[in-house]
């Protein structure tokens, strides 16, 4: 089974520290709510050696359940003989004009992001 | 194809707190599934309907309703949540938002997600699962943040069920019926759903103890 990769980016170019970032789906360790409109995933940290990656979605209200299903069934996408370049979430939105998102959108729920390595 | 399993602790849709006396601190809140509430961020709102026609010491954002009627109260007056205790600003503490109560005021309060209401775990992280009690099952996770311990999730249920809910993961996990996202216990609202292949085992409580705060 090829492996599926799940990219994230903020509203940014791309260009800076945590402006994006791609984890493996077998890298994926569960996702917690941290507030009402806060859901946080989590991913094996990207240099080994310290805690694990996240990214903190800012989301529509109590609507977790919702956004946790949509990742699932994103992540779980994969198929065979296609690059499996997943996106999560893409918010670029002031990339050159022939740009835009890399692919789809991702899960539009998702308005904010944090992203945080160790 | 990975099955990820998702959970959400047991609330009630709203708790009432009548006030035997003259103070701050709100009755013990109940319905819980044996995990208490300890952050704010589970506050959605608090309604007070009081029970005399005035009370001068309330905060300057608010009227009085009068005796019977209804006042929403500001959540960020909420001085502390903890062991499933609310205990609000009186109108000293917080001149805006404070409201000092009486007794017999009746105050209604609110539920919503918050810090570390739900979760999901892809099956993969499951580690293990353990009879910790004659009436619970504990779940080991590998943690989300990778500090060294577990993640643990213990299920209340009747007595004598340990290998009833062992059965009951294993068939969520391996079943054809799954490969995304499952509902394995869903507490909220003062309603109970469970995955089929746990329900009949008497699930009432969901306690998540992660290895840190998040």
């Amino acid at each position: 089974m090829a492996e599926n990769y799940l990219f994230f980016a903020i509203d940014g170019n791309n260009d800076a520290d945590k402006d994006a970032i791609m984890f493996p789906a077998s890298g994926f360790k569960g996702a917690v709510s941290t507030n009402s409109t806060t859901l946080e995933f989590f991913f094996v940290d990207t240099e080994t050696i310290a805690e694990n990656d996240d990214v903190s979605c800012t989301i529509s209200a109590n609507n977790h359940k919702t956004v946790c299903g949509e990742f699932a069934s994103l992540a779980n996408g994969n198929r065979n003989n296609t690059n499996n370049f997943t996106v999560i979430r893409d918010l670029n939105g002031d990339l050159p004009s022939n740009e835009g998102a890399i692919s789809a959108a991702g899960i539009s729920d998702i308005s904010a992001m944090t992203i945080t390595t160790s | 194809m990975e099955t990820y399993l998702y959970f959400r602790k047991f609330r009630p849709a709203s708790f009432v707190s009548t006030q035997g006396s003259a103070t701050q601190t709100l009755n013990t809140i109940t319905g819980l599934g044996g995990d208490d509430i300890d952050s704010s961020t589970e506050i959605a709102g608090l309604v007070v309907t009081p029970a005399d026609g005035t009370n001068a010491a309330i905060g300057g954002n608010y009227s009085h309703p009068g005796a019977g009627g209804n006042l929403t109260l500001a959540t960020s007056a909420i001085n502390s949540m903890s062991n499933s205790v609310l205990v609000f600003d009186n109108s000293t503490q917080d001149s805006g938002n404070g409201y000092t109560f009486e007794s017999g005021d009746i105050i209604t309060i609110t539920f919503q997600q918050g810090l570390e209401t739900s979760f999901m775990y892809p099956a993969s992280s499951l580690m293990g699962i353990e009879a910790t009690a004659t009436g619970q099952t504990t779940l080991r996770f590998r943690s989300l943040k990778n500090n060294n311990q577990d993640d643990v999730v213990a299920i209340n249920h009747d007595n004598g069920k340990y290998e009833n809910i062992v059965n009951g993961i294993n068939a969520i996990i391996n079943g054809k019926n799954h490969g995304g996202v499952v509902t394995v216990i869903d507490g909220s609202d003062g309603k109970t759903v469970l995955s089929p292949e746990l329900q009949g085992l008497g699930v009432d409580g969901l306690i998540y103890t992660p290895e840190s705060g998040y």
